[in-house]
Parts: structure tokens; C-alpha cells; sequence
């Protein structure tokens, strides 16, 4: 089978080993690994081989923005890095932020956070309220370009 | 006693049920909305739905709670560890409608809930404790630095009512005092409802070890050795072992007897445990009393091998002790191990998702003691630990060659989590020479193995997407009539 990884494309029949339920075999040796596989989130999934757990990434059928979303995000905008609750927002929209500054707090579990602003600007859109929940990677908050 | 409510979830509502039933005794579950699926509501007898999905609408709801007591003759409540098990106030209530609360009794509760009173007390019973210093409502920003330089820097900020972890601060020199000060303030008082905090001197690598102890209500009060619980991460414990590398069975004495005497000076009855750091000369200072069954009780039921449970419920209904001193020897060592759904590569933030793979391994020296099973949802909504895994042997390497192959042994997918981390640690040479203390996770690098998947597994995953696919067909045929008609069709 061909698999379409974020890597690179690989033939999986080029592979000396094959799968028989719950294990992978040599076809040389015979030897056998037990190994389990889930979906994690998007295109990716989990192997468990062996005991060690590994994330491979599948190649997305849409068009590359990859790259794009990550500089951006990096610059621009603020985004949950976990599921939970917004507790407080610390700034207003227009309001001139320094690097670092406390912009969000959130809950999720029995941790809280602080989300700091990723550089100087001013505050773009504030997409969130106290008591918010949210989903892991939310946009919570944007600054201007 | 015939009937008993659980009074929490997870794993430590499971494993209460399992003695429980053990005893022949009925179990009742609460869940909430999100857990009414939930392992522990499987296993018990009877199962009440509490409503709700925040813990305040549901674990924590007194009054509904209650009422479910009344209205199903449930004559005793375990409250398991965190939620109602330290509210001194619920206690009482459930004193006052009849019903035994499984645990200590409500003033013991209140008094060593308050960090504070607990310390004081344990000062007048003899304990040595940190240095520290009390606030008063009237103290000036002035006077708290004076008194911080007094204890000298670094200094912990902590909160009277806290735990967890929660309205803590280290401060490492007398600049930072204030906003520490105001921070630690608006945490607790956010957390417990009670901004009040004080200040403590800062060990540089102390161990943590603790003592449980065990009362009954005729004045009887043994302790059962201690555990260690230095792998921690903000204040978390992650992995805790019993015996302790660092406690010979002189200094065991020692701690076990203070320990029971401040126990028998509160009036202490049922399970407790007092915490205490130990400095590298040998000195310990009490910390606080937990007044209830610890997260970490397995591995003192392994090496004292005794069902804690089980002496809590006979205690509760009146009865003796059922251990003496004179018995209670430890025997081996034991190791447990926190899985938390908490991912080591980005700051252990929690993780949600379906547990799509959940295999826990069994083996010679094993246990495991879980709230979840294959398919399980994991929400925002609760604490982030799936299970423990513990493992014991007839001395520490033992114990520490069967966890290791233990957690190799334990595929877990679908969300991420801190066993591979788990598994560095305990692969760590420092861990491996039994030199832990409270800082290690911060100071040693814990690497967590090679990321690149062998070429093995992706024969694996192509195994998995060819069998995803017909079933996604077949979803998407149902839609059109046109493919409802299947293969006919096509011929």
C-alpha cells in the first residue's frame, strides 16, 4: 500500500514485514513485535511498537498552508494550548501590549495558565470571554499585523 | 453497614467498589453527565445519577448527594480522595443525617484542613516543623519582608487552605516578594475561597516522605512506614515508592512514632497520612496531615500488605483496628507510577480525546488500578490521571526491572500522555541509584527515546487505514439510494 506521509510517500509492500494481528512479523526471521495503531487528531495518528509510541503525520489532500498558519500564528495570533476554560482576559481590543504580557488566563483539568502575547502590538480582535470553553488550538486573541 | 456510596470517580471510585464487594457489601456510584458511561459506574451495584457536568454541579453537590442517601437507605459514604473527602462541613452533615462518613471525624478534618492551625498543633505535640512565618490580617508588605529575610531566601509563598500546588510561590529574593505575595493571594482566594498565605523556608533537595497512620476509635494509633513521593512536578506527585531509599529502619521508627503521637494528641481516627520533607542531613519537618486515603495507598498495601479500605470501613463501623504494631513489618518494596493524560511535549498540558487502545499488562508483581478502559471519553471536565500503575518485588530493583517492563508492556493511543515519560524516569541512572529528591524533574533531563518510527509500524498503520476505509464506504453509501442498492448495481 502506499501511504501518503507529511515526509514523504512510502510503499509499504517495499517493507519486509507484515502485519498479522496485533503484531508486525519479519519475513525473513519471523521474528514478531506487538504493535497497536489509533488516530490522534487531524491526519495524525499514534503507533505503539514495542512499547515506544511514535506520531506520524499523513500528507493533507488540500492545499499546502501549512507553513503559512504557522508563521502567523507565531506573529499574530494567540491560541489555546489546551482544551478548557477561559478564567480571564486581561486585555482590550486596541490596547497596546508588550512582548510577554499577560494577555489570556485559562483552566483546563487542575491546571491554570497565562498566555502571554507573542510581541509588541496592538490588540487586533478578542474572540474569547471569561467562562469561555475552548478546544486545544482556538483562536483566542489576534494582534494587529 | 449494608449499603455504601462512593462519593467520587476514576479510578479510586473502582477500586473502593472492588473492596467493597469484596466485603459484601453494596456499592453505590454517583456520576455526572459526562461519566454516567463511565468505569466505575459499570462496576458498582447501584448506580445514582447526580446531573451536571462541572464538579461543583455534580461530585461536589452536598445537597443532592445526600438526598440520594435518604432516598436509597445508603447507611455509609466513602469519599475517596479530593472532592468532599477533606470538607470538614460535609462530614458533619452526613454525621447529622445518620449516615458514617468514612474517614476521620469533622473537627479532625477541619482543624489539619487549615494549614496553619495543623502546623501549630503539631508544634505543640512535639513535631518538628520548616520555618516559617504566620501573617495576621494586619500585617504590613513591611513586616512580611523582614520576615522573609529572618527565614532567609529562597522562601516558599503558600496558601493556609491550599493543596495541590495551588496559591504557591517560590520566591528567590526579597524584589520579588510583593507581586509573589499578591499573586499566591489571588490564587488561593480564587481556589479555596481563602486568599490567606504564609511564608516557609525553601529546602534545597529534600525528599518527600510520608507517614500513614491509622486510628481507630477506641484511641488506638499504628503507622504503616513510610513513602516517598520525590518525583514530582509542580507539586504533583508522578511516581512514589515504598520503602523509602533514604529511611533506615532507625529513622522509620523515629518518623512513625512522632508521627502517631501528634496523631493520638488530634484525637486521629481512620486512615491519614502526615507529610514531611526530609533534608539530606536526615532532619524531617512536618508538612501537613491529609485526612484521608492517599492517591499513593497501593504501595503501603503492597509492602505491609493490608487492604486499607477494608480497615477503613472496619474502623468506621466502630470496629478495632485490625493490625498491631507489633505486625505491621514491611516486606519488599513497591513502586507506583501515575499515568496522566498530560503531554511531556508541550508543558504536560492536558489532553482530551477517545482512549482508543487501553490494554493494562498484568505480570508477576503488578497491579493496576484504573477509572478508564478502552473507549473511554476524556473530557476537560476532571482530573487528568487515567490510572496507577504499580509494581513490587522483593527489594527495589526488583520492583523497578517489573514497572519498566510494565510500562513497555501497556499500549495506551489515542490522546497523548506521560507514559513514555514515566518510563525515562524510572530508566534514569539517578532514579536507578534511589537519588531522588523534590527538584529531580526539573533538574535532570528526561529523554523520552527516538521519534522516528521504525518501517515495521507503518506496515501497521497501512494495516489500520485499509481497515478505516470500507467501513467510511459504507457510511457514505447509506446516503444515496442510488449506492443503497449496492453491488446489484454495478452488475
Amino acid at each position: 500500500m502506499k501511504l501518503n506521509l507529511s515526509s514523504g510517500p512510502i510503499d509499504t509492500g517495499d517493507i519486509p514485514w507484515e502485519y498479522i494481528q496485533g503484531n508486525v512479523r519479519n519475513k525473513n526471521t519471523g521474528r514478531q513485535l506487538p504493535v497497536r495503531v489509533a488516530h490522534l487528531d487531524g491526519n495524525r495518528y499514534q503507533i505503539w511498537l514495542s512499547g515506544q509510541i511514535y506520531e506520524v503525520e499523513l500528507a493533507s489532500s488540500g492545499p499546502k498552508r501549512a507553513g503559512a498558519d504557522a508563521a502567523q500564528s507565531n506573529e499574530r495570533v494567540v491560541k489555546s494550548s489546551m482544551p478548557g476554560t477561559i478564567l480571564a482576559v486581561k486585555v482590550k481590543k486596541g490596547e497596546e501590549v508588550e512582548a510577554g504580557q499577560a494577555l489570556i488566563i485559562m483552566e483546563s483539568m487542575k491546571m491554570e495558565l497565562t498566555l502571554g502575547s507573542p510581541r509588541a502590538g496592538k490588540v487586533a480582535r478578542v474572540l474569547v470571554h471569561p467562562g469561555k470553553m475552548v478546544e486545544l488550538g482556538a483562536t483566542l486573541l489576534e494582534l494587529e499585523v | 453497614m449494608k449499603k455504601v456510596l462512593i462519593a467520587n470517580r476514576g479510578e479510586i471510585a473502582v477500586r473502593v467498589t472492588r473492596t467493597l464487594q469484596q466485603m459484601g457489601l453494596t456499592a453505590c456510584a454517583l456520576y455526572s453527565e459526562v461519566d454516567q458511561d463511565a468505569l466505575h459506574v459499570q462496576l458498582a451495584d447501584e448506580a445514582y445519577a447526580l446531573g451536571g457536568t462541572t464538579s461543583l454541579e455534580s461530585y461536589l453537590n452536598q445537597d443532592k448527594i445526600l438526598q440520594i442517601c435518604q432516598d436509597h437507605q445508603i447507611e455509609a459514604i466513602h469519599p475517596g480522595y479530593g472532592f468532599l473527602s477533606e470538607n470538614a462541613a460535609f462530614a458533619r452533615r452526613c454525621q447529622q443525617a445518620g449516615i458514617t462518613f468514612i474517614g476521620p471525624n469533622p473537627d479532625v478534618i477541619e482543624a489539619m484542613g487549615d494549614k496553619l492551625n495543623a502546623k501549630d498543633a503539631m508544634v505543640k505535640a512535639g513535631v518538628p516543623v520548616v520555618p516559617s512565618f504566620h501573617p495576621t490580617r494586619e500585617t504590613s508588605l513591611e513586616q512580611y519582608a523582614e520576615e522573609a529575610q529572618k527565614i532567609g531566601f529562597p522562601i516558599l509563598v503558600k496558601a493556609a487552605a491550599g493543596g495541590g500546588g495551588k496559591g504557591m510561590r517560590k520566591v528567590e529574593n526579597l524584589s520579588d516578594l510583593n507581586a509573589s505575595l499578591e499573586a499566591a493571594q489571588n490564587e488561593a482566594s480564587k481556589a479555596f475561597g481563602d486568599g490567606r498565605v504564609f511564608l516557609e523556608k525553601y529546602l534545597a533537595q529534600p525528599r518527600h516522605i510520608e507517614i500513614q497512620i491509622f486510628g481507630d476509635q477506641h484511641g488506638n494509633v499504628v503507622h504503616l512506614g513510610e513513602r516517598e513521593c520525590s518525583i514530582q512536578r509542580r507539586y504533583q506527585k508522578v511516581i512514589e515508592e515504598a520503602p523509602s531509599p533514604a529511611v533506615s529502619p532507625e529513622l522509620r521508627k523515629e518518623m512513625g512514632e512522632t508521627a502517631c503521637k501528634a496523631a493520638r494528641a488530634i484525637g486521629y481516627s481512620n486512615a491519614g497520612t502526615m507529610e514531611f520533607l526530609l533534608d539530606e542531613s536526615g532532619q524531617f519537618y512536618f508538612l501537613e496531615v491529609n485526612t484521608r486515603l492517599q492517591v499513593e495507598h497501593p504501595i503501603t498495601e503492597c509492602v505491609y500488605d493490608v487492604d486499607l479500605v477494608r480497615a477503613q470501613i472496619l474502623v468506621a463501623q466502630g470496629q478495632p483496628l485490625p493490625f498491631q504494631q507489633a505486625d505491621l513489618q514491611p516486606r519488599g518494596w513497591a513502586l507506583e507510577c501515575r499515568l496522566y493524560a498530560e503531554d511531556p511535549g508541550n508543558h504536560f498540558m492536558p489532553c482530551t480525546g477517545t482512549l482508543s487502545v487501553y490494554e493494562p499488562p498484568v505480570g508477576p508483581g503488578l497491579r493496576c488500578d484504573s477509572g478508564v478502559q478502552q473507549g473511554s471519553l476524556i473530557s476537560v471536565h476532571y482530573d487528568p490521571m487515567l490510572a496507577k500503575l504499580i509494581a513490587f518485588g522483593h527489594d527495589r530493583e526488583e520492583a523497578r526491572q517489573r514497572m519498566v517492563w510494565a510500562l513497555a508492556h501497556f499500549p495506551v493511543l489515542g490522546l497523548r500522555h506521560n507514559l513514555p515519560y514515566l518510563k525515562a524516569v524510572l530508566e534514569h541512572p539517578e532514579f536507578i541509584e534511589g537519588k531522588t529528591h523534590t527538584h529531580f524533574l526539573q533538574q535532570h533531563t528526561i529523554d523520552t527515546g527516538p521519534v522516528q518510527v521504525p518501517k515495521s509500524g507503518l506496515v501497521a498503520l497501512a494495516h489500520f487505514l485499509q481497515q478505516q476505509k470500507p467501513a467510511q464506504a459504507t457510511a457514505t453509501q447509506a446516503t444515496t439510494p442510488f449506492q443503497e442498492l449496492g453491488p446489484w448495481r454495478l452488475q
